[in-house]
């Protein structure tokens, strides 16, 4: 790639720290040895460098340091032993590697428990036939009937129970009024 | 053309393949059950940290705090960190994203300085710069101390976190972008335009 002022500046950092000039850099380099302007560019930029190194002769107190791994273990210890919100438990739980399984397992228990008690309430619902009284006005037969409760309708909430004439049968009998018991 | 003088050795340069695995070699004791090892990871790396801290920061108080913070954060971290990174690097990515967020809540910032150690005198950096005729010759060392510490705080956080981590903590872009979670060529582009700001600030001294 053909290296011009625009692009060799942002390299100008890295030579004037003293990085090898290699690859890319051995480029600008000798772009810097042919363009003034960058050159200046170089200058001002190492010399900048150069000042803000001072700053490592700035450090904090010894005593910060001295008593750091004493207040490290105070918080620690006041970290762990802080009630957590709730928000950032669920966080913690779902940042945590391990927290996916756990909630996958703990959604299929849940699945499973649930499906097992549907079924067992509406094996239970259908089992509950209702019972009622049929009048049957025959002249010359006596009916018997089986009635079924459709258990899906109460499910789905209309408490009111809804019945489906399942069987009807006859046996003669002449006028007679029949009460059928279901 | 100056030819670029010698650097000190770089933070990266120091930490060597060795080091690096003795930290592994600590991180994966504290996994296993050995929470002491932790202590020892906190006293290798806590000078390093609270530096970089306090000239982000130039406040020595809160750079202490936030250190005490990603440490704890660390430790209640560890059993995620799966090693493949130093653990250099991932107690300074802690750090630093703790800070950008504190720095990014704070209203104003509260410079509270240190002196330079009296050995700044022996600094190649320093003799060079007292020996340009552009600066005074009583130059007052805490005046500088305070116009970098101003001109630092001037700059937009993510500038100022990659000259402080560049230039004053000596890490290479690479490692810079992996601490900032950015690519090398936008640390690349933020330095640079950092320095421009910093050589308008900073005149005097150039």
């Amino acid at each position: 790639m053909h290296v011009n002022c625009r692009n060799a500046q942002p390299h100008l950092g890295d030579l004037a720290r003293g990085t090898p000039a290699t690859g890319r850099l051995a480029s600008v380099k000798a772009h810097l040895d042919g363009c003034p302007a960058c050159s200046v560019a170089f200058e001002r930029t190492r010399r900048l460098q150069s000042l803000l190194s001072l700053k490592r002769h700035e450090s904090p107190d010894e005593l910060i340091a001295r008593n750091f791994l004493p207040e490290f273990h105070r918080r620690l210890y006041a970290s762990l032993t802080r009630r957590r919100s709730f928000l950032s438990r669920m966080r913690s739980f779902f940042e945590a590697e391990e927290g996916l399984p756990v909630l996958a397992r703990g959604l299929a228990f849940a699945s499973v428990v649930f499906l097992s008690l549907f079924s067992l309430y509406t094996a239970h619902l259908s089992m509950q036939t209702g019972s009622t009284t049929v009048v049957v006005q025959s002249s010359n037969a006596r009916p018997s009937a089986t009635m079924k409760e459709v258990a899906f309708e109460r499910f789905s909430g209309q408490h009111s129970a809804v019945y489906v004439l399942d069987r009807v049968s006859y046996a003669p009998r002449m006028d007679e009024t029949s009460v059928l018991s279901f | 053309m100056g030819d670029p003088r010698p650097q000190p050795p770089t933070a990266q340069d120091a930490a060597t393949t060795a080091e690096v695995e003795y930290d592994r070699a600590l991180v994966r004791r504290v996994q296993g059950g050995d929470p002491r090892a932790f202590d020892e990871l906190v006293e290798r790396h806590k000078s390093r940290v609270i530096g970089t801290l306090y000239h982000m920061l130039g406040n020595r108080d809160d750079a202490a705090d936030l250190a005490q913070d990603a440490f704890v954060r660390a430790f209640q971290s560890i059993s995620r960190f799966r090693n493949e990174s130093s653990f250099s690097s991932w107690i300074y990515r802690i750090a630093i994203n703790t800070t950008l967020n504190f720095i990014r809540l704070r209203k104003a910032p509260a410079l509270s300085l240190n002196e330079w150690a009296e050995d700044v005198e022996e600094d190649p950096a320093w003799k060079e710069l007292i020996s340009r005729e552009s600066v005074h010759k009583e130059m007052d060392r805490g005046e500088l101390r305070e116009r970098l510490n101003e001109a630092l705080q001037k700059l937009s956080k993510d500038q100022r976190a990659v000259v402080v981590l560049h230039d004053i903590e000596g890490l290479r872009h690479q490692e810079i972008a992996k601490i900032l979670g950015c690519t090398e060529a936008t640390a690349r582009s933020r330095l640079f335009y950092a320095h421009q700001q910093l050589q308008t600030w900073l005149a005097d001294y150039l």
